[in-house]
């Protein structure tokens, strides 16, 4: 018997030991054909997943060789503690990836979503199988910080099942306000900022200078849209903090140049990832949709659908100074917001419809919203940082610390309720 | 409609991977099959104003005003399934009318 015990941990070991660029081709390739994919297409969507995961690795270096030194040379210039900087999804992704129960996040969620509607417990059909992606980051951080794998899947199965559940209470406005019938969030982004904004919009319209000021959508689209361009305000954030840091004015503009391609290159990399996984999400689609027909469900998408309302990208847009003077005066921050600075408009996409689309209450909640999230990311950033150098990422020169700003709120909240058992830190 | 023509169409969403990759993927199979010729490329959406000009049709996750001179289609039917083959039909309307300007 032990040998048998000790060749299945071998084996587990062995896996392990191939790293996310070979385990999630050859486990999506599997998951392919259980979805019923012919094995050569399932090959290649495998493969690509794998071919994307490397290129995003290949990101990470680039990013910790100019934004390690440059947080540095702000904190000793400046004496602002901005010491952590924000990497963006270069931590989410291998982080998520390096855990072997990543590779069946998609049927697992699936079953927890399948479970729910048997049970009338959500409305929501979620067919966008990029929602269990924050889910599972949830139970990244929370197996990192117990060391459990059961309590990792709790923590996975709360966030699916809270976003579900809030996604539902939600649609209500996304139908009104985004003129969506039938659709909804089921996000873990989207569904707790959706909590947050709850209580403002009560807020907002008992105070009279608020309820009623906003601002012509269409006029403000053209004039701030072009700024709202992710490679040029990269340019423009870069060299500004390179003078800041005291940087020449070659450097300056080299580590512009580096930051715009930064915010360019990162979502290039998860598209060519994404892409391998469109035929499994389109295999679930079809699946959970004949199973249970959107006319009486709600159909679950990704909020990026609402960070695409007029309303929302203009928001983005003023967030983003708005964000950067934050970092520097908000007390026991230490995160300096950079790669995720293209991605504002998610905090915002569901409480725009709550907000009735105006501009002027979701700025003031957005400001707050990020807040929080400056917060979590700086809390959160050790536990981060330990699973990221666990997964093989790049750890910048010089920095101790690496986090995101688009850290996601529901793996905070889980982490920090399972750290209340482990001895309260992260 | 011109069959030689390629259509460049930008799929816009808020991030610029998932969601407008997904629906340029189902856009495309389905344009294909009625033979007409596109290059999607995902866009997201606070990149969208400097590229604009540089595409035939934006076909959007939610509907986004129309200000870039440039045609706008709403395309969450596209994942959804409801609704998909009137975008469709929208959708290629809207191409026709390219290729008849120019």
């Amino acid at each position: 018997m032990s040998e048998i015990a000790n060749a299945i941990s071998v084996f587990f070991g062995w896996i392990n030991s191939l790293g996310a660029t070979v385990m999630l081709p050859i486990a999506l390739f599997l998951i392919g054909i259980a979805f019923g994919l012919k094995p050569a297409q399932s090959f290649v969507n495998g493969l690509r997943v794998g071919i994307g995961f490397y290129g995003l690795n290949l990101m990470t270096g680039a990013i910790a060789s100019t934004v390690g030194p440059l947080a540095n040379a702000l904190v000793e210039r400046t004496g602002l503690a901005l010491s952590i900087p924000d990497v963006g999804v270069a931590v989410h992704f291998p982080i998520t990836f390096s855990l072997t129960a990543a590779a069946f996040m998609i049927p697992l969620g699936i079953l927890v979503n399948v479970v729910m509607l048997l049970l009338k417990l959500t409305k929501t059909v979620d067919i966008d199988v990029w929602n269990f992606w924050p889910s599972m980051f949830s139970w990244a951080c929370v197996q990192g910080l117990t060391g459990s794998a059961f309590y990792g899947f709790l923590a996975f199965v709360f966030t699916v099942a809270i976003s579900l559940v809030l996604g539902d209470m939600q649609a209500k406005y996304i139908e009104k306000y985004y003129n969506m019938p039938g659709i909804s969030f089921p996000h873990p982004f989207s569904s707790f900022f959706g909590l947050l904004a709850w209580p403002f919009m009560w807020l907002f319209d008992r105070i009279p200078g608020i309820k009623d000021w906003n601002a012509d959508i269409d006029s403000l689209q053209k004039k701030i849209g072009p700024l709202g361009n992710s490679t040029v305000f990269g340019l423009v954030i870069g060299i500004g903090l390179s003078f800041l840091g005291g940087y020449d004015v070659i450097k300056a503009l080299q580590t512009g140049v580096v930051v715009a391609a930064i915010l360019l290159l990162l979502p290039e990399m998860l598209k060519v990832l994404m892409s391998g996984l469109f035929p499994i999400s389109e295999a679930a689609r079809k699946w959970l949709t004949q199973r249970f027909p959107g006319r009486e469900f709600y159909i679950g998408l990704d909020c990026a659908v609402g960070v695409a309302q007029p309303s929302a990208v203009i928001v983005a847009v003023l967030l983003i100074p708005i964000t950067l003077v934050m970092a520097t005066i908000l007390p026991g921050n230490k995160l300096l917001p950079l790669a995720d600075l293209a991605y504002l408009g998610f905090w915002v996409a569901m409480p725009m419809a709550m907000f009735k689309n105006n501009i002027v209450k979701g700025v003031l909640f957005g400001a707050f919203a990020i807040g929080v999230s400056m917060l979590m990311a700086t809390s959160i950033a050790p536990l981060v940082t330990r699973l990221a150098v666990e997964a093989g990422t790049t750890i910048p020169e010089g920095v101790s610390q690496i986090s995101m700003l688009t850290v996601y709120p529901w793996a905070w909240v889980t982490t920090w309720f399972s750290s209340l058992f482990t001895g309260g830190i992260f | 409609m011109d069959s030689n023509k390629v259509y460049k169409i930008a799929s816009v969403c808020g991030a610029g991977y998932a969601t407008s990759g997904w629906i340029a993927a189902r856009l495309n199979d389905a344009l294909q099959l009625k033979g007409i010729k596109a290059e999607i490329t995902e866009v997201k959406v606070v990149d969208l104003a400097l590229v604009a000009a540089n595409f035939d049709l934006i076909v959007s996750a939610s509907m986004l005003s129309d200000i870039y001179n440039v045609p706008v289609v709403a395309s969450s039917s596209i994942i959804t399934g409801i609704g998909f083959d009137e975008t469709l039909e929208i959708i290629i309307k809207k191409l026709e009318e390219v290729s008849d300007k120019k």
